[in-house]
C-alpha cells in the first residue's frame, strides 16, 4: 500500500518534469536555454520513474537492467548536450540578444587576434628575408571575417 | 614514480576497467553464475585489449567522505535545480537571457576536466559549451543569467563541484593549486597534509630531526 502510494507519487513528479521539459523545448527562446530544458528534467523523470518501477517489481533482474539504463544515461545525456550546444554555438546558431555576458566571445576574439599578430609577424619576417621584392600590399589579414575554424585554437594544446 | 610502480598502477587500472565491465555484463545477464563470470572475464579482457583507448588516468587515492559528500550535494542540486527549471517553463514570464561564462578550473587532468563538464551538464541550469583543455577553462551556459548575481552563482556552482571532486580524487597537485585558489577566494584550505609542499616540508623537518640526533 505505501510502496503503491510512494510509486504513484514518483511516477507523477517525473511524468510532470517530463513535461516541463516538453514544454520549455517550446518557449524557451533560444538553443542553449532550450538544451536545458531538453535534457535535465527529462534524465531525472526517467531515473524516478525507474525507481517506481523498481520498488513495484523488486525482482533482481529488471531492477539491475535499470540500474544500467540509469548509469549510461547518467553519461551520455550530458555529452549529447554539450555536443549540441557546442556545436550550436560553433556554427553561430545563437541569438545574441539572449547573452547577457559573453565570455568565450571574448576568448575567441583574443585567440583571433593572437593568430593575426602571429601571421603577420611570420609575413613581416619572410619580407625581411627577401628586402629586394618589395610586394605592395601583403594583404593585412585584420580585415578578414572570423570563421568557424577559429574556434579550433584554442583546444589543439597538448 | 619508478617503472615498477607505475606498471602496477596500469595493472591496476586495467584490472578496475576489467571490473567495471564485467559488472556490467553481469547486470545485461541478470544473474552471477559461473558461466557469466568466466564470460564476462573473457569478453572484458577481448575489449580492453581489443578495442584499446588512451588509458584514463587515475591519481591513485580516494577521499571517501569527499566522495559521498560529492554525491549527496550533487543528488540535492539536482532535485532543487530539476525543479527551478520546471518552474521557468510554466510561469508566466518567459526566462531571461543566459550568460556564458569562463570558469578557470585548478586541475589539468583530462579525467576531472570531464567530470565537471559531466556534472555541470547534468545539474540543470548550467551547461558547459566548450573547453580549452590546454588552459583548463570551460565555458559554462547558465539558464536565466542576466545579472551579476545569478552569473556569480553558477560560477560557485562549477568551483564547488570541481572542489568536492579534486578532494576526491585530485592528484596532490591539483589539490595544492586547488588550495592555493581557494585562499585568493577567501576560502579555506582543505587536505593540506596531502600536497606536495607540506610533505616536502614534513620531508626536510625529520631530515633536520635526524640530523640534529
Amino acid at each position: 500500500m505505501i510502496l503503491d502510494i510512494v510509486s504513484t507519487v514518483f511516477i507523477a513528479g517525473a511524468a510532470l518534469l517530463s513535461l516541463a521539459a516538453g514544454i520549455g523545448s517550446l518557449r524557451f527562446p533560444d538553443l542553449l536555454s532550450r538544451m536545458h530544458a531538453s535534457s535535465k528534467p527529462q534524465l531525472f523523470g526517467l531515473v524516478m520513474v525507474m525507481f517506481a518501477v523498481g520498488l513495484q517489481i523488486r525482482h533482481w533482474g529488471p531492477v539491475s537492467t535499470m540500474f544500467i539504463i540509469v548509469f549510461f544515461q547518467l553519461f551520455t545525456v550530458p555529452v549529447a548536450a554539450h555536443m549540441i550546444g557546442r556545436a550550436g554555438y560553433r556554427t553561430k546558431h545563437l541569438r545574441r540578444s539572449m547573452l547577457y555576458r559573453d565570455e568565450l566571445d571574448d576568448a575567441v576574439a583574443r585567440a583571433h587576434a593572437r593568430e593575426v599578430a602571429e601571421r603577420e609577424r611570420r609575413e613581416l619576417a619572410e619580407k625581411d628575408r627577401d628586402t629586394d621584392s618589395a610586394g605592395p600590399a601583403s594583404g593585412s589579414a585584420s580585415g578578414e571575417d572570423r570563421t568557424a575554424n577559429d574556434h579550433d585554437e584554442s583546444d589543439t594544446g597538448r | 614514480m619508478g617503472a615498477r610502480r607505475r606498471r602496477r598502477q596500469s595493472l591496476v587500472e586495467q584490472v578496475l576497467y576489467m571490473l567495471v565491465l564485467i559488472i556490467v555484463w553481469i547486470f545485461l545477464w541478470d544473474s552471477a553464475s559461473g558461466m557469466v563470470i568466466v564470460s564476462g572475464v573473457v569478453v572484458a579482457f577481448t575489449v580492453v585489449r581489443a578495442f584499446y583507448l588512451p588509458p584514463i588516468q587515475l591519481a591513485g587515492r580516494v577521499n571517501f567522505y569527499y566522495a559521498t559528500l560529492f554525491i549527496l550535494w550533487f543528488m540535492l542540486n539536482v532535485l532543487l535545480a530539476s525543479v527551478e527549471v520546471a518552474w521557468l517553463t510554466v510561469r508566466r514570464r518567459p526566462v531571461d537571457a543566459g550568460s556564458v561564462m569562463a570558469v578557470d578550473l585548478s586541475t589539468r587532468s583530462d579525467l576531472l576536466i570531464t567530470l565537471v563538464t559531466m556534472t555541470n551538464g547534468l545539474i540543470p541550469g548550467s551547461l558547459v559549451i566548450e573547453i580549452d583543455r590546454a588552459r583548463a577553462v570551460v565555458f559554462v551556459h547558465g539558464l536565466n543569467c542576466a545579472d551579476d548575481e545569478e552569473l556569480e552563482k553558477v560560477r560557485a556552482k562549477t568551483h564547488q563541484i570541481e572542489t568536492l571532486l579534486i578532494y576526491a580524487i585530485g592528484s596532490p597537485h591539483d589539490i595544492e593549486v586547488l588550495n592555493d585558489a581557494r585562499r585568493e577566494r577567501g576560502q579555506k584550505p582543505r587536505l593540506e597534509n596531502l600536497t606536495i609542499r607540506e610533505r616536502a616540508r614534513r620531508a626536510r623537518l625529520a631530515k633536520e630531526a635526524r640530523a640534529r640526533r
